[in-house]
């Protein structure tokens, strides 16, 4: 039984981590021999420690080997994380196996870039107050207030309950921490918590927590302040804690692991799961004076399947059900159709207000669904009962070449073109136009406003078969004659031209303009390449149309 | 410039800081409530030269930031641009209702020019505000205030209030408040003081927006005032004509204000078309100001018409004579002309290359002045 004044005294001499203070936290068991101490916690399959050991005196790695040996008598297989890089270099000496997950930033207050500087001061410009504070002698209110703060930061961010060494739990040891907080508006919106390093002179600013509404500059003007004030009680450095997966250099990249590769794809694919990135990014930007690497060492050749389920078991002692409900918690939140279109949406025009509700929803997408109540009424009352299209009302309302010829190009014309548009040919056909009127036409209403829609929507529909009948008909007759017959009674009917005219429209307004109008025009010759048909080159013609008046009407405003 | 800006939507605010910024407005502070908006106009209200909001709280009947922004004096020249989701604009009652300060509703979706126009129309609606003239001097008092009376469709003004003296006149201003449009004042009424008066009045904002007119061209007395006013008239000419000129110069103000130094820069960089097509369109707004007829001059010089460019120099020199391009440029176009080189040195008597042009041609040039 190792007392907590014990392991204090050990951490306060000989812990060089930022993670020492934290394995003083509940929940650890100690492997303690006279060489040292390490801070471990015992899983099913293996004893996963806690960072460094405390070494008294000796090798560490001949503690590390006692710790291995004590691990397997109890049939557990042995691993250690974060582990310093010279802890790592020295147990591959010696055959264990040490591989890199991440990099810690050490800051000076110094290196502090003035961007990052520039940001507090906008927060404290807005009367923002950023101050240290002590725990014991504040209000019960005010702890309250920063509990509340906290359980909010944890519910926001919708993970499965973590332990280890990433247990947030601000108030233990309250007397050997330092804590900063901001007040804005009379409210506290965010606190830090920093443990010391004692054997380092340094603090590791373990807790950065913030109201989810807390204003931008939070957490920067808590670092700053955190790192001024430290530095002024005589603090070398301060460190943020270790970024998983940060971007591996030097010598380590040099052995060209494959597990290296694997976490590449982690930093970059895998930040809907966990903001790898965004974590590494954001430390960065306060441009750290070095990055410390950290490494998972495994007392054996290899890493096994055992202490990888030991390390997860270790930081999520609930299981692996509560980390699956966590993630499909997450979801509707990364599958925000709002964020997702403004990820969309083009940097140079300011698009109408998203609506808020169902019924602003409505309310702002009303021409697309009088557009679609339209083309479904149109259906019920023009087909039969198999929801086919009436062979009568296909003879005469269909749009063809043939039939456009016998017409004059008057007010008649344009109505039997319009006509056409409320027409479909089955079921399918009408489900597909109303699921692109639901995410494309919908967006572009959204975006621009319903005029907009209405006008481009049948501005494609009256022009677009009609300009293609004329572009194509020199084309075809003497290039492909022998197509020319069936291009001239081919039918078409459907709300389609006017989709591809928003269609259009909606590309001007988007950063992806060109690649919006390339995949749908691909799409169309693809179609009319399978199907045959020439006549379905019109929605190249209604994108076209949509696109030309989108550039115009943009450039307007 | 600094902008304040009241928008909820992320994408949207990010898209108008980048707008605001790429047409002059560098800083942009982003509130995100009345209560925040309120700190900011505390303090930076020297600073601000434009409010935009799209908040949903501005939008009700009654609009608690315009309230706000009436309250506080010093943004009285600030104008105040309400966006807003409609695009029939004019149907809000807002529209109706003078009292409620905003200047202009600038529909979405919009982009850099609608947001260039709205701000253009809401700088025309505070200058058409600003509709009192100041007059110091003695000579002109009742012809001017007939002009003004008469109610003249050629310009916006409606009151002249005379002063004869400086004091009187700063005293009469701080009394006005931001209403006043522009200043005339007599040559034989500058004085080292009202120089000095002059130089800090226009390094301030309302100093910067306000047109000082100079009435009388004697070289002597009015060559201190050359950095200070923005045109002088001769005393004798049509008022009407005057009255028009600090009329333009007041509403198209922010319009000209990087126009001309951009087409300065195209012409500097030979790109002559790019300023010819850039100049046509703002001499559209203010044919008469200076500014524009030496630009005119300038692009007719390069492009080799003479006569052209001689007539645009001299229709500059009507309204600013004290401005050494002008000057320079005709002796270049003259080939040194005897008589347009002592005008020269009657209005520019220190400008070095006159001096030298002077000297070459064994022109005697008073002590004084070497």
């Amino acid at each position: 039984m190792v007392m907590k004044s014990e392991l204090l005294n050990s951490v306060s001499l000989y812990g060089e981590t930022s993670t020492s203070f934290l394995t003083l936290y509940d929940g650890f068991s100690y492997f303690k021999t006279n060489e040292g101490t390490l801070a471990y916690v015992s899983t099913t399959t293996a004893w996963v420690g806690a960072g460094d050991p405390l070494i008294v005196q000796g090798s560490p790695i001949e503690f590390l080997k006692q710790f291995q040996a004590a691990a397997k008598k109890m049939r557990k297989q042995a691993i250690l994380l974060p582990a310093s890089q010279g802890l790592a270099l020295e147990a591959r000496k010696e055959g264990f196996y040490a591989i890199q997950i991440g990099s810690e930033p050490w800051l000076s207050f110094e290196s502090i870039p003035p961007k990052v500087h520039q940001q507090a001061r906008k927060l404290l410009a807005k009367s923002a107050v950023v101050e240290a504070f002590d725990p014991l002698k504040i209000s019960s209110q005010e702890r309250s207030g920063l509990d509340l703060i906290t359980q909010d930061w944890l519910d926001h961010r919708k993970t499965a309950p973590l332990s280890f060494l990433n247990k947030i739990e601000p108030w233990s040891f309250v007397t050997h921490k330092r804590y900063f907080r901001v007040i804005f508006h009379g409210a506290q919106v965010g606190y830090l918590a920093a443990v010391p390093i004692p054997a380092k002179k340094s603090w590791y600013l373990v807790d950065l927590i913030r109201a989810p509404d807390a204003p931008i500059g939070t957490t920067e003007l808590l670092i700053i302040e955190a790192t001024k004030q430290l530095k002024a009680q005589g603090a070398e450095q301060v460190t943020l804690g270790m970024s998983p997966f940060a971007p591996i250099e030097g010598d380590e990249k040099k052995l060209g692991l494959s597990a290296y590769w694997w976490f590449e794809k982690f930093y970059d694919r895998l930040n809907f799961l966990y903001g790898f990135k965004s974590l590494f990014q954001y430390k960065e930007k306060y441009n750290p004076v070095s990055w410390k690497p950290q490494f998972v060492i495994a007392l054996d050749k290899k890493i096994t399947v055992s202490m990888l389920w030991g390390i997860f078991r270790a930081i999520y002692p609930q299981g692996l059900l509560p980390v699956l409900a966590s993630l499909v918690a997450k979801i509707p939140d990364k599958l925000s159709i709002r964020k997702f279109y403004s990820s969309l949406l083009s940097p140079r025009i300011v698009p109408r207000s998203p609506p808020q509700g169902l019924l602003e929803i409505i309310q702002n997408s009303k021409a697309t669904l009088i557009l679609i109540m339209a083309n479904v009424l149109f259906f019920f009352t023009s087909t039969d009962s198999n929801f086919r299209l009436r062979p009568m009302m296909a003879e005469g309302f269909a749009f063809s070449g043939h039939h456009f010829f016998d017409q004059d190009l008057t007010f008649h014309g344009a109505v039997d073109l319009t006509m056409a548009s409320f027409l479909h040919w089955n079921t399918f056909h009408l489900f597909f136009n109303v699921m692109t009127f639901l995410f494309l036409v919908t967006f572009l209403e959204f975006v621009a406003g319903s005029a907009i829609v209405a006008i481009t929507y049948f501005t494609g529909v009256i022009l677009a078969n009609p300009f293609t009948l004329v572009i194509l008909y020199p084309v075809i007759r003497y290039v492909f004659p022998h197509s020319f017959q069936s291009f001239f009674e081919e039918r078409d009917v459907g709300s389609s031209l006017g989709i591809y005219s928003c269609i259009g429209m909606l590309a001007c307004f988007t950063k992806y303009e060109m690649k919006i109008m390339s995949a749908f025009s691909v799409g169309v010759v693809g179609y009319a390449a399978i199907t045959g048909s020439f006549l379905s080159l019109n929605h190249i013609t209604a994108i076209l149309i949509g696109y030309m008046m989108g550039k115009k009407y943009v450039a307007t405003i | 410039m600094l902008a304040i800006l009241l928008e909820d939507d992320q994408h949207s605010r990010e898209v108008m800081i980048s707008l605001l910024n790429s047409i002059g407005y560098e800083s942009v502070l982003c509130a995100s409530s009345i209560e925040e908006a309120t700190y900011f106009f505390k303090q930076n209200s020297s600073q601000i030269r434009l409010i935009i909001s799209a908040h949903t709280s501005n939008m009700g009947p009654d609009l608690p930031l315009s309230r706000l922004i009436i309250q506080n004096r010093a943004l009285d020249l600030i104008p105040l641009l309400l966006v807003t989701n409609d695009s029939m604009p004019k149907k809000l009652p807002v529209f109706y209702n003078r009292l409620s300060r905003v200047d202009d509703l600038l529909s979405r979706p919009f982009g850099l020019n609608r947001l260039k126009a709205s701000i253009e129309f809401a700088h025309h609606r505070r200058a058409e505000l600003r509709s009192t003239l100041f007059y110091l001097g003695s000579n002109h008092g009742n012809e001017l205030a007939e002009a003004v009376y008469a109610g003249s469709k050629q310009f916006h003004w409606k009151k002249v209030i005379n002063t004869l003296s400086l004091q009187e006149l700063v005293s009469q201003m701080k009394t006005v408040g931001f209403s006043f449009g522009g200043v005339i004042i007599d040559e034989d009424m500058v004085t080292d003081a009202l120089v000095d008066w002059a130089k800090a009045f226009k390094k301030a904002h309302l100093g910067a927006l306000t047109p000082i007119c100079v009435l009388g061209r004697d070289p002597n007395k009015i060559k201190n005032m050359r950095t200070v006013a923005d045109l002088f008239c001769e005393q004798n000419e049509y008022l009407n004509e005057m009255l028009s000129l600090i009329s333009n110069r007041l509403f198209y103000q922010w319009e000209m204000r990087d126009q001309i130094k951009e087409i300065r820069e195209l012409i500097k960089q030979q790109k002559f078309s790019s300023a010819k097509k850039m100049l046509s369109k703002v001499s559209g707004l203010d044919p008469e100001r200076w500014e524009i007829l030496e630009l005119e001059g300038s692009l007719a010089m390069e492009e080799g018409r003479i006569e052209d460019a001689i007539e645009r120099f001299e229709s500059a020199m009507v309204t600013q004579p004290c401005s050494a391009f002008s000057h320079l440029s005709l002796l270049t176009l003259t080939g040194n002309d005897r008589v347009i080189l002592e005008r020269a040195l009657s209005f520019c008597p220190h400008h070095p290359e006159i001096l030298r042009i002077a000297s070459n041609m064994n022109l005697e040039v008073p002590a004084a002045w070497s």
